[in-house]
């Protein structure tokens, strides 16, 4: 037997033990003393109280033995009651003096019910104690399933939040996109979607790909391709359709397509995106056209040029030979016009053959460049320099350079390009000894170099005219040339990506400057 | 100095200019004999004496245009240049084009020289001078 039974058996006998003593009591008959009624006394309102308990511990535990318990104890309760009040109705007036042997029993009755009382107010507190901390538990599970649901109301709205924020974005995204499942099922379009394709909703969600308007998306190649996405972990990057689509036209559509990995669902979804390029198409082939049409009418211009120049000196060579041959041989038997006549045919072949040297030179800057390569502006500048050098002298220039950059360029066209305006500079003096200045600075990704003279100067309106190929300004007499320098000076500069112009005052001088596009460091090392 | 007259094979189309050549090559002082031929075809045919050439003399020296009809200069230069036989003939390469590509192609070939025919007739006549000169005096040549 457990110590918890030993207890209940224990609790069930005292009180029949105090009843049963009571019974004794109250069958002798004997008087008792006022001690004998305060123990009675005692022994009812104990028992009365232990029973109420009992009661109480059986509407909390709710167990048969409390009930049993409440029933013996009530029963007690109003056996002790009857017999206090018997005790005090036989000893009224009070008497002195008590039968021993009731006395005993009467304080063991006493006790008994004391200590059942007491037990059961130990029991109840206990129950109730564990209800209390039952009831506690209770309600601590109830508001951590509370806080639960908060918390999933909290994170679906979060949900629902992002969800429409996501929708919003596929809504208002101008290309048009599909989702798919793994059989190529619409399950969802944007707007853009219907509007391009001229769809409707009804007649896309659900649908197959394949099975899309006129089934201009029935391509086997790009079907099994976005297959391919679900099963393996396939990507599809840029492939290029061009269909004729049903009420649409032509569209070349540049297609993106990966996976959406779905973690609850077992499927996973496509997500289709299409890139109409059909108008970028069109203008790039355009410009292509227009590129190819350029550098072909270019090129026949070149050709034209330099086979005209070409074809040109071989009549020219035999007008001129053969007036000269004519001079030579018959010089004695013409009189002064006639060998007058025959230098004037002979100046005017010549003059020709160089207008055409020339023509041919300026064709060849197109035709015959070199390749760009880093190159070192103050190098070119002496070299320039270096090839006039017979014309300084004579002249007694004073020329000046400041420090000179590295570009990228066609070196043998750069020497040329200084050379034709230093050249200039020194043809176009005022008198002796001209101050020629040649600088470069930088401006932001451009170099700016600049060719100043202290010579004749140029009118205002001549200012655009004089890098027109054969413009002259003034008579050969006084200034020889055929007006092709600045031309070719024009022509290398925009083949490099520069500018060329003048500025200028009558009388004071003249300031040519040209750009070139700046490079840095890296790029000269690398290039 | 050879005592004997050189024989030279001009190779030009142009009547003028084969002319002015003749009259330069008259007015220097070394003997020498100007055979003419037309176009590609008849120069090869002519250093080969084959038909109609079959009496034709080997030149010393082959003064080549290279704009010609039928086979340009360029293409006779190498057929001359890869003939075992032929190769050994100085060729001067005698034309207007001043292009850079003409004069590396020719040199490539192996022509001996390349002359730009100058447009003033005296300069003409001074260079067909110098190239009598060069080649049949300062020049040793092999025996035919």
């Amino acid at each position: 037997m457990t110590r918890k039974e030993t207890a209940r058996w224990v609790l069930i006998g005292l009180p029949t033990v105090g009843l049963a003593s009571s019974m004794v009591v109250q069958s002798n008959g004997r008087a008792s003393s006022d001690l004998l009624i305060a123990l009675q006394w005692i022994s009812a309102n104990a028992v009365l109280f232990a029973s109420v308990l009992a009661i109480l511990s059986f509407v909390v535990n709710k167990s048969r033995f409390h009930l049993c318990l409440a029933i013996i104890l009530f029963a007690a309760a109003v056996f002790e009651m009857v017999q206090a009040v018997n005790l005090a109705r036989m000893f009224s007036p009070w008497v002195a003096g008590t039968p021993p042997g009731t006395s005993l029993l009467q304080v063991l009755n006493c006790f008994a019910y004391v200590g059942v009382l007491s037990s059961l107010i130990g029991q109840l507190y206990a129950s109730l104690k564990h209800a209390a901390r039952r009831a506690q538990n209770l309600f601590l599970a109830h508001e951590e399933v509370q806080d639960q649901i908060e918390e999933r109301k909290w994170t679906e709205e979060l949900l629902q939040e992002s969800r429409l924020f996501a929708e919003s974005i596929v809504e208002s995204i101008r290309e048009p996109l599909l989702v798919m499942d793994s059989e190529l099922r619409i399950i969802r379009a944007n707007r853009s979607f219907y509007t391009t394709f001229g769809l409707a909703p009804e007649k896309t969600l659900n649908q197959f790909l394949g099975a899309l308007g006129h089934g201009e998306w029935n391509e086997p190649e790009l079907l099994v391709q976005l297959k391919q996405i679900i099963t393996a972990e396939g990507l599809l990057e840029n492939y290029e359709v061009t269909q004729s689509f049903n009420g649409v036209g032509a569209k070349t559509l540049l297609l993106s397509a990966r996976r959406i990995n779905q973690k609850d669902v077992q499927t996973n979804l496509i997500l289709l995106a299409m890139f109409d390029v059909t108008e970028q198409n069109l203008a790039q082939q355009e410009l292509a056209r227009r590129a190819d049409e350029l550098a072909r009418s270019n090129a026949e211009l070149e050709q034209f040029a330099y086979i005209a120049s070409h074809d040109l000196q071989e009549p020219l060579r035999m007008v001129s030979s053969y007036c000269q041959l004519l001079k030579r041989r018959y010089q004695d038997k013409l009189d002064a016009d006639a060998n007058e006549f025959i230098e004037f045919a002979v100046d005017g072949a010549k003059r020709m053959q160089t207008l055409i040297n020339d023509l041919l030179e300026y064709s060849r800057v197109g035709t015959c460049g070199q390749p760009f390569q880093p190159t070192d502006c103050g190098k070119v500048v002496e070299q320039a320099l270096d090839n006039l050098r017979l014309s300084i002298d004579d002249c007694e220039a004073r020329i000046q350079k400041s420090r000179m950059p590295m570009v990228l360029a066609d070196e043998i066209q750069l020497v040329q390009l200084f050379q034709n305006l230093v050249a200039n500079a020194l043809k176009f003096r005022k008198g002796k000894a001209p101050d020629i200045a040649i600088k470069a600075r930088r401006k932001n990704g451009t170099w700016i170099f600049s060719v100043k003279d202290t010579g004749i100067g140029i009118e205002q309106e001549f200012l655009q005219r004089i890098f027109v190929i054969f413009q002259r300004l003034h008579n050969p007499r006084n200034y020889p040339g055929t007006g092709i320098g600045l031309a070719i000076c024009k022509k290398i500069v925009e083949r490099h990506g520069g500018q060329i112009w003048v500025e200028s005052k009558v009388g004071k001088g003249s300031t040519f400057c040209f750009t070139l596009p700046a490079v840095d460091r890296e790029d000269i090392n690398s290039g | 100095m050879n005592s004997r007259a050189m024989d030279i094979l001009l190779v030009e189309d142009n009547q003028g200019d084969v002319r002015l050549t003749r009259e330069a090559f008259k007015e220097g002082h070394v003997p020498s004999r100007l055979n003419v031929v037309g176009d590609g075809i008849e120069a090869i045919t002519y250093l080969r004496q084959d038909a109609p050439f079959g009496s034709a003399t080997r030149p010393d020296l082959i003064l080549l245009d290279l704009n010609l009809p039928r086979r340009n200069g360029r293409e006779v230069l190498e057929i001359i240049k890869n003939d075992e036989d032929l190769r050994r003939i100085p060729v001067v390469i005698l034309t207007t084009s001043k292009a850079e590509q003409d004069i590396i192609n020719s040199y490539d070939l192996h022509a001996n020289c390349y002359i730009t025919k100058p447009v003033d007739l005296e300069q003409f006549m001074r260079v067909v001078r110098m190239l009598q000169d060069f080649w049949f005096t300062t020049v040793k040549l092999p025996q035919k």
